[in-house]
């Protein structure tokens, strides 16, 4: 026996393919898409296929833009010679609300992960090379996630990038603002330690 | 419904949700146990670093179904230094790859446990050693019944002399009159080493001086003996070779 018309199971089932979104999720979704106006199922269905259509790669940082390059890459006041690599185009977003960057950015669309099978081929690696032997940068500051795959990431473009003669850093690791030292772990601790500021 | 308490190893680990994770960890206990961490994705997660590959941890499990929930653990060795050296992070991550495909889930099998964590206090010590790894490949393969006959013809059981072959088909060494499929020559200098590696002490095995023949030839021997057990070439075995073939 069927309980939903055929629409109803075909949208379900797209939502059910999103990252998060269960089969539960993807029922309550639909009800509410359901229970809106047909302007606003309208513009959510336009919303997603002007995004995929008017979205590419930024020919230079390889972030996701509608122009390109992209408004980070064209903007004049940017410092040039200072270039963060991340993994994704979510931790842009994260560092431009420090307001502390005012370089430029290189997105790595990934992060290596052996037992994955994820290598270095896999990330936009290549392209990153290709802009150091272009452009003129003075350090390259290394933002990838502070997990197995993102030290893996960070470790090997420092291989690939030492060699050059430019300087290549990377983030430090630490405690949280306003967490509590006595519940943070041991490794988090020791690297909070060995990355010290003098006062 | 149980509460497990048990030592473990962490093997890999995949997104899940906003800020979870699905750990998969091998324990002392219970074998290879699949798990979800809730909220370790976070910066504030006091077990973020909990669940990081190749982590030495005392874990509380509780377990509903075939996937668990990480209550709450203590780290008794981060092995951090394996994650920051790009050799080690991929040996390891070889070693937990290697278990990981030829262990199922909840086969609880302590001797691979210890092994496992052996091996990776070793790479600790000195480094992702090949003797180590080789070992620890030789040593996995017989803890799970495949170890390979080193000791005569494994066809005809007369004793090898000059010339000896690898057959990962018969199982072991063949000597020049017999024929076995996908044979590889082998000294017999790599033969003993590789008897030896089977028996003694992990650490004594450290001395040991490994030219490049034989090198080269136990890792043909064990990739292709483990290619034809597990019947697909493992993910991180190719990162492992291009970091050895790659100097910038």
């Amino acid at each position: 026996m069927r309980y939903f018309a055929r629409p109803l199971s075909r949208l379900m089932s797209q939502l059910a393919k999103l990252p998060g979104i269960g089969p539960k999720t993807a029922q309550r979704l639909t009800f509410y898409i359901m229970g809106g106006s047909l302007e606003s199922a309208r513009e959510l269905a336009n919303a997603i296929i002007e995004a995929r259509e008017k979205i590419r790669y930024c020919s230079v940082c390889c972030n996701y833009t509608e122009e390109d390059p992209c408004p980070i890459c064209q903007a004049p006041e940017r410092d040039r010679s200072l270039l963060c690599v991340v993994e994704n185009p979510r931790d842009i977003l994260a560092m431009e609300k420090t307001g502390e960057f005012k370089g430029i950015y290189h997105v790595l669309h990934g992060s290596i992960s052996p037992i994955d099978g994820i290598g270095p081929d896999n990330l936009r690696i290549k392209e990153l090379l290709e802009r150091l032997k272009k452009d003129n940068f003075q350090e390259i500051i290394v933002a990838t996630d502070p997990n197995v795959e993102g030290e893996a990431t960070a470790l090997y473009l420092a291989r690939i990038i030492k060699p050059l003669g430019i300087r290549i850093s990377r983030i430090a690791h630490g405690l949280p603002v306003g967490g509590d030292l006595e519940y943070a772990d041991e490794v988090t601790l020791g690297k909070a330690l060995q990355g010290r500021k003098e006062l | 419904m149980s509460l497990v308490r048990t030592e473990a190893l962490i093997m890999k680990g995949m997104d899940l949700g906003e800020a979870d994770r699905i750990v998969t960890a091998f324990t002392r206990k219970k074998g290879k146990v699949r798990m979800v961490a809730g909220g370790v994705r976070r910066t504030r997660s006091s077990m973020a670093a909990l669940v990081q590959p190749f982590t030495y941890s005392s874990l509380v499990i509780y377990s509903t179904s075939s996937l668990g929930r990480l209550r709450h653990g203590e780290i008794i060795e981060s092995f951090a230094g394996l994650r920051e050296d790009l050799v080690s992070m991929a040996s390891a991550s070889y070693l937990m790859e290697l278990v990981d495909f030829l262990l199922g889930e909840e086969d609880s099998q302590e001797g691979v446990f210890t092994l496992l964590l052996n091996t990776l206090q070793l790479f600790k010590e000195v480094g992702p050693r090949v003797l180590a790894i080789r070992t620890f490949e030789l040593r996995l393969m017989a803890i799970l019944g495949y170890s390979p006959h080193l000791d005569s013809c494994v066809v005809c059981g007369a004793d090898y002399e000059n010339k000896a072959f690898f057959s990962s088909n018969q199982g072991g060494i063949i000597c020049s009159n017999c024929s076995g499929g996908g044979k590889i020559p082998v000294s017999l200098g790599s033969v003993r080493l590789m008897n030896e590696l089977l028996t003694k002490p992990l650490r004594k095995l450290l001395n040991i001086r490994l030219d490049g023949l034989m090198e080269e030839e136990m890792e043909r021997i064990m990739t292709d003996y483990i290619l034809y057990h597990t019947e697909r070439e493992l993910k991180s075995l190719s990162f492992l070779r291009s970091l050895k073939s790659f100097n910038p």
